[in-house]
C-alpha cells in the first residue's frame, strides 16, 4: 500500500515537474519579495507578520509576479509535455520498427515453429516495449498443442496446463471470434479465473488470433503498460505483428506438408520396388521349380528309370502353386499393413485366437491339422489391434504350409508372463515342422529375408508379424519347440502388454 | 562321373530338382549348401573341391556373388553356373568370374548343355 502511494507520488511528480517547480518558485518569490521589503522598507515590522499581512500596492505587485511566474510555469510544463511526448513517440515508433524488423529477420530464417514463436515473444518483449508476451499453437482441431511466453515466468506454468485441458480464458475465446486485435483494459474484470491476471494487475492485455488465408494457427497475447500513448496505433502494430507471425506459420506450414508428401512418396516408391523385386525374385524361383519339374517328367526315360519320383514332382509342384498363392496373399498383406495406420487398443486375445484357430481349421480342411490349446481360465487385455488376427493367421498359416509331417501337429498355449518386472501375455505357437536353423532364428523376421525355408514368402509375413505386434508393444520371436534340437519344429512365441500396465503401454499407441 | 558339384541355394525343392537332374544325367557326387557362407566354409575347410558350383545369389547370410568372390580367391580353377530370378546381376555377376548366368526360370536342357560345356 505504502508503495502504491510512493510510486503514484512519484509519478506525479514526474508528469507535473514544471508546474511543481513553478509552485517552488512561487513561494520562494514570496519569501524574497517580504524579505527585500523587511530590510529596505519595514519599519519594525515582524518579518513573519509581513508574509501574510500585505496590502495596497505591494499586495498587487506580488500578485502579478506570481502570476507571471505560474503562466511562465504553465507554458514552460505545456511545452515540456509536449516535447517529452514527442520524444517517447519517436522512441516507441523505433521500437515498434525494431521489433517488426527483428520478427521479419527471424521469419526469414527460422524454419521451426516453435523456436519462431517462443523467439518471437522474446523479441516483442525486449524490443517493442511490451511487458509480456504469449502466444498458444493450434492444432487442425484447434486444440492447443505448443505454448511459448516471455515476462510471465512461473505463473505461466498453471495456464499452460489450463489450455492443455481445454480450459481457456475469456480473451482467448473473444479473440478467436474476431478478425481485430481484441484490448481488455481490466484484465482482472474481464478474466477473473486466469492465472495470469494477477500478472497483468495494471496493464492493459491485447491479444488476437494468429490467421493467415483463413486459417486459425493459434492466438498471441501480450501486456503493455498503463501510460501507453495512444492505443490505436499499438492495436493496428500488435496487429501487424501477429500478421507477420501468422504468414511465416502458414509458410511453414506448407513447407511441412510438401516435405511430408515428398517422404511418403519416396516411401510409396520404395514399397513399389520392394513389392515388384519380391514379386519379381520369387515368381522367378516358383516358376523355375514348376518348370524344372515338368521338365523332369517330360524327359524321355527319367519317369521309366525312376518311377517313384512321379508323386515327388506332383508334390513339389503342388507346393509350388501354394507357395504362389501364398506369395500374392502375402504381397497383399503387406500393402495394406503398409498403407493402413496401425490402432491399438485394449482388447481379448483369446477370441481372436479362437476365430484365426477355426479359419485355419476350414481352410486347411485336407490337411488334417491336430491342434491343441491350453488357454487361461481368467479373461486377460492386452495392447492389441485389428491386425492382431493377421499376425495369428500368418503364424498358424506357416506351421501348416510349411509342415511335411502327417498330421501336422499345433499346441497353442496363452499364459501369462513378467520380462524386466512388466507383465504380458504369453502366446506359443508350438508345431511340429521341419523347423528353422539357429543362424536363421533372428533374420527370418527381417525384411529382407527371402523365401525363407524356401516355401515361399514365409519371411516376408514374418516381417510383417513383428511389425504388428512391435507397434502394439509386444515382442515376438521363435525358439525351438524341443531345446537344442530344431529338426523337431518350432515354438513362435508373441508377448503382449497387459493393459494394467497401460502407464508404459501409451506411448506405444502411434505407429 | 567322378566330378563333384556343389549346389548352392536357399530353395529345399529346387535342390531336390538339381539333384535330380544331375543324379539323371550321371553326376553322383553332388553336395548342397543352404546359403553362400556354408558354401564358403566347406570349400575353405576342403570338406569338398567341387569341379563347379552352380550357385544361387539371393541368400540369407551371404550372397552368391560374395560367396564366389571368396572360393576363388581360395581356389581360382572352380567354375561357376550362375543361376538366379535376379537378372539385374548378370554383369556383375560374369564380371566376378561366374562362366555362364542362367536367369531363372531356365530350360532343364539348357541346363544340361551348359553343364557338358563347363566340363569339357
Amino acid at each position: 500500500m505504502i508503495s502504491i502511494y510512493k510510486g503514484s507520488i512519484k509519478k506525479l511528480f514526474i508528469k507535473c515537474k514544471v508546474l511543481i517547480l513553478g509552485g517552488i518558485a512561487v513561494i520562494a518569490y514570496w519569501f524574497l519579495e517580504t524579505l527585500m521589503h523587511y530590510l529596505f522598507f519595514s519599519q519594525g515590522d515582524d518579518y513573519f507578520e509581513l508574509l501574510y499581512t500585505l496590502s495596497g500596492h505591494e499586495l498587487w505587485t506580488r500578485l502579478m509576479g506570481v502570476g507571471v511566474i505560474l503562466l511562465f510555469s504553465f507554458i514552460s510544463h505545456l511545452l515540456y509535455v509536449s516535447e517529452a511526448n514527442a520524444k517517447n513517440r519517436i522512441d516507441h515508433l523505433s521500437a515498434v520498427l525494431k521489433s517488426i524488423r527483428n520478427v521479419n529477420q527471424l521469419i526469414t530464417r527460422e524454419k521451426d515453429q516453435k523456436v519462431l514463436l517462443q523467439k518471437s515473444c522474446k523479441i516483442l518483449i525486449e524490443t517493442r516495449g511490451f511487458l509480456s508476451a504469449w502466444v498458444a499453437l493450434f492444432d487442425d482441431s484447434e486444440n492447443v498443442v505448443f505454448t511459448a511466453e516471455a515476462g510471465i515466468g512461473t505463473p505461466f506454468d498453471s495456464f499452460r496446463r489450463n489450455l492443455s485441458q481445454g480450459d481457456v480464458p475469456n480473451c482467448f475465446k473473444s479473440a478467436l471470434t474476431q478478425k481485430k486485435p481484441l484490448l481488455i483494459e481490466d484484465p482482472l474484470a474481464f478474466c477473473a479465473d486466469c492465472p495470469l491476471t494477477l500478472r497483468y494487475g495494471e496493464r492493459y492485455v491485447l491479444t488476437t488470433r494468429l490467421e493467415c488465408k483463413n486459417t486459425i494457427y493459434g492466438i498471441i497475447t501480450v501486456s503493455l503498460p498503463h501510460q501507453s500513448l495512444n492505443l490505436e496505433e499499438e492495436k493496428k502494430l500488435f496487429e501487424e505483428v501477429a500478421d507477420d507471425i501468422a504468414f511465416a506459420l502458414e509458410n511453414m506450414s506448407l513447407e511441412e506438408s510438401e516435405r511430408l508428401g515428398r517422404e511418403k512418396l519416396k516411401a510409396a516408391l520404395a514399397h513399389a520396388d520392394f513389392l515388384k523385386d519380391l514379386l519379381a525374385h520369387d515368381i522367378g524361383n516358383i516358376l523355375n521349380n514348376i518348370k524344372a519339374a515338368a521338365g523332369l517328367m517330360n524327359m524321355p526315360h527319367f519317369l521309366k528309370s525312376q518311377p517313384d519320383k512321379r508323386e515327388d514332382l506332383m508334390s513339389i509342384m503342388d507346393i509350388q502353386i501354394q507357395r504362389g498363392a501364398s506369395l500374392i496373399s502375402n504381397v497383399r498383406w503387406l500393402s495394406h499393413v503398409y498403407e493402413s495406420e496401425i490402432i491399438t487398443s485394449p482388447l481379448d486375445p483369446i477370441p481372436i485366437l479362437d476365430e484365426s484357430l477355426r479359419q485355419i481349421m476350414i481352410r486347411f480342411e485336407g490337411k488334417t491339422p491336430v491342434i491343441e490349446t491350453r488357454f487361461s481360465e481368467t479373461p486377460v487385455k492386452v495392447m492389441g489391434g485389428p491386425l492382431l488376427i493377421d499376425a495369428f493367421d500368418n503364424i498358424l498359416r506357416n506351421a501348416i504350409i510349411h509342415n511335411d509331417t502327417t498330421p501336422p501337429k499345433l499346441w497353442i498355449y496363452v499364459s501369462e508372463d513378467r520380462v524386466n518386472s512388466e507383465s504380458f501375455v504369453k502366446i506359443e505357437f508350438k508345431d511340429n515342422a521341419m523347423g528353422i536353423p539357429d543362424e536363421r532364428k533372428k533374420s527370418i523376421f527381417e525384411r529382407t529375408q527371402y523365401s525363407g525355408t524356401g516355401k515361399g514368402g514365409m519371411g516376408i509375413g514374418l516381417s510383417l508379424v513383428k511389425k504388428i505386434i512391435t507397434s502394439y508393444g509386444g515382442k515376438v520371436w521363435v525358439e525351438n519347440r524341443v531345446e537344442g534340437n530344431p529338426s523337431e519344429g518350432s515354438n513362435f512365441i508373441i508377448l503382449l502388454r497387459l493393459v494394467n500396465d497401460l502407464k508404459k503401454v501409451a506411448s506405444y499407441g502411434k505407429n | 562321373m567322378k566330378r563333384k558339384i556343389l549346389l548352392v541355394d536357399d530353395d529345399q525343392f529346387l535342390l531336390r530338382l538339381y539333384r535330380m537332374i544331375l543324379h539323371h544325367i550321371g553326376y553322383n557326387s553332388i553336395y548342397c549348401a543352404n546359403n553362400g557362407f556354408e558354401a564358403v566354409e566347406m570349400v575353405r575347410n576342403c570338406e569338398i573341391m567341387p569341379s563347379f558350383i552352380i550357385m544361387d545369389h539371393r541368400m540369407p547370410r551371404m550372397n552368391g556373388i560374395e560367396a564366389m568372390k571368396r572360393i576363388l580367391e581360395f581356389d581360382h580353377t572352380i567354375k561357376f553356373i550362375f543361376a538366379s530370378a535376379d537378372t539385374s546381376i548378370r554383369e556383375e555377376a560374369i564380371k566376378a568370374g561366374a562362366i555362364v548366368f542362367l536367369g531363372k526360370p531356365f530350360e532343364i536342357s539348357h541346363l544340361r548343355k551348359i553343364i557338358a560345356e563347363v566340363i569339357t
